[in-house]
């Protein structure tokens, strides 16, 4: 991007917000595609309560949601080792072993498959 | 549920035994389980622990440590330290079987958690009882006894750290020991674990002073940071909380305060975190660093059009913020009369040098503490935060800032970067030797060190 163009986004954007504020107007729900998670272990689900629940059930905060079959989907085409390495040692904004300190490899890859109700290959 | 060494053991037998008869697809399955290592939220420490452990109970937490021999004994809660707490080559306990509310009086307004509780899952089950905690830090993914053991904060002259409210709790010793503690049962060793940097054993429960529950209104606007520093005194005065964000390398902030209200209307929090706003911060900085003066008129203007609606609601629902852009952090606490000196020698450094960073600042004020160890044990501070993206290396930006710090006689917050030994912690901290010694006799091996504590309490390996 050259820096002109990055000026007008930067400007555009800021017109935006004021813009924004002048309409009161909110930012409306994204459309989700949900599906029931996949079945997992009532061990699986309360490791999901007690770390990845802070992120990956709070709508707007950038990590696909529980049961976002759509949101999931390119991220599971990537692979297993690739899930298993992001969430193992973080990745952009998914912070390292999302939290759960004590879980195993086979942990993280049934917590990945519950949430998104597909299964890791 | 992670191995324990015996697990472990009986494991490696069961391979032993594969081998022997040939049962080479069970090994291969075996074997391609990786090791795991710890890394903190922001991935800037890393660690391989011999075993990574999460106790079922009590005694089985007691009995794992009664047994554990050498060094390198952690706890672990969420991981969000940016300093070197946990880092271990021995063994990792997580608390996360440790959660909840486990009992609570109406009349004293106390309630008693599980000390591996997320602060984000305290405010809903507090509600239920009537109670709120009476102050909560910017973020809430700490653990309880993390935040704790760093004396984490908010923001508010009249309020304390979480371990300011702290009225008894449970710790796990060395020798395996369960002892109850508060302000009638062994008080000296009570208010030391108060903030001890898990140095002092394992915290399973701790209770808490609360207050009733409360709705609190916020408002945040921009403003040019030379004005709200000139403003400050009455900011302080007139708000329960004041907090304002320094734009690095722009001549504004963002401003927040927060009071209590009888108001019944909710203006709920927006969704989502703070990542597009960072964004563009970013953004600014990656093509206008190099033309400082294009950088800040442009900042002046972005910031002052970005949208920031007041917000209502039950207390615990307006304190924390989303924080979705990983970051590395360093803190120091200052007397609360320097805080704007100080931080107006940090923005001109960020200025005059040009420091590559866009995070911006945070300026706080905690109230005193009579806990030893606590960065606000016996004065009033002031809270000066900077940070560096996740991504970007901080050291230099960091060491570029650390000395200001020094000169306003700043203590570094526990759980964030720091370059402090015991030589220098033990001249900002009237009461070093105390802890140290109630440390020393409470774990006489040095069972809960890693290397950065033994930096921090000048132990020799």
């Amino acid at each position: 991007m050259s820096t002109s163009k990055f000026l007008a986004s930067l400007i555009l954007a800021a017109s935006a917000s004021a813009l924004g504020a002048c309409g009161g107007g909110s930012t409306p729900a994204p459309a989700v595609t949900t599906t029931p998670a996949a079945a997992a272990t009532p061990e699986t689900v309360k490791l999901y309560e007690q770390t990845c629940h802070a992120c990956h059930s709070l709508p707007f905060s950038g990590a696909p949601q529980l049961g976002d079959t759509k949101a999931w989907a390119p991220r599971i085409a990537e692979g297993r080792e690739t899930m298993l390495n992001r969430a193992i040692n973080g990745y952009r904004r998914m912070p390292p072993m999302g939290a759960c300190t004590q879980c195993t490899e086979d942990q993280f890859a049934a917590l990945i498959e519950y949430m998104s109700g597909a299964q890791l290959k | 549920m992670a191995l324990t060494r015996r697990q472990l053991m009986t494991r490696l037998g069961a391979i032993s035994a594969l081998v022997g008869t040939g049962g080479w697809s069970t090994l291969a399955n075996a074997a391609r389980e990786r090791i795991i290592p710890w890394r903190n939220w922001s991935g800037g420490q890393t660690c391989i622990p011999a075993a990574r452990v999460a106790p079922a109970t009590e005694a089985e937490l007691a009995d794992l440590i009664k047994s554990t021999t050498g060094s390198g004994v952690r706890a672990v809660g969420s991981s969000h330290s940016f300093s070197a707490l946990i880092p271990t080559d021995g063994t990792l306990i997580s608390l996360s079987n440790f959660t909840g509310l486990l009992s609570h009086d109406p009349k004293t307004l106390q309630a008693e958690f599980g000390a591996g509780t997320p602060m984000s899952q305290m405010g809903e089950p507090l509600l239920k009882v009537g109670q709120a905690l009476p102050n909560m830090a910017d973020i809430d993914y700490q653990t309880l006894a993390g935040a704790i053991s760093t004396s984490t904060h908010g923001t508010g002259p009249k309020f304390g750290s979480y371990s300011s409210n702290v009225i008894g709790l449970r710790l796990v010793t060395a020798n395996g020991q369960i002892l109850d503690l508060d302000k009638n049962r062994q008080p000296e060793l009570f208010n030391a674990a108060r903030v001890s940097l898990g140095s002092l054993g394992v915290i399973t429960r701790v209770k808490l002073q609360n207050r009733n529950a409360f709705r609190l209104h916020q408002k945040q606007w921009v403003q040019k940071t030379e004005e709200l520093l000139e403003d400050i005194p009455r900011l302080v005065k007139e708000n329960d909380h004041f907090e304002f964000n320094p734009i690095l390398h722009s001549d504004v902030s963002l401003a927040q305060v927060q009071n209590e209200t009888q108001d019944t209307r909710t203006l709920a929090k927006e969704g989502g975190g703070d990542g597009d706003k960072v964004g563009k911060l970013q953004m600014a900085n990656t093509y206008l660093r190099n033309h400082p003066d294009a950088h800040a008129s442009l900042l002046n203007f972005l910031v002052k059009h970005l949208e920031f609606p007041d917000v209502q609601d039950q207390s615990f629902r307006v304190y924390a913020n989303v924080r979705d852009q990983r970051f590395n952090e360093m803190e120091y606490e200052v007397p609360a009369e320097a805080g704007p000196a100080c931080v107006r020698e940090i923005l001109k450094t960020i200025r005059e040098q040009n420091l590559n960073s866009f995070i911006p600042l945070e300026y706080r004020y905690v109230k005193a503490d009579d806990i030893p160890l606590s960065m606000f044990s016996g004065r009033d501070s002031c809270a000066i935060s900077v940070h560096q993206y996740f991504d970007m290396d901080y050291h230099n930006f960091f060491a570029q800032i650390e000395p200001i710090f020094w000169k306003y006689d700043g203590r570094p917050h526990w759980g964030k970067l720091h370059t402090l030994n015991a030589a220098q912690l033990s001249k900002l901290y009237p009461r070093f030797k105390e802890f140290q010694d109630i440390r020393r006799s409470i774990d006489p091996t040095g069972k809960f060190l890693n290397g950065h504590l033994r930096s921090i309490f000048g132990v020799q390996c």
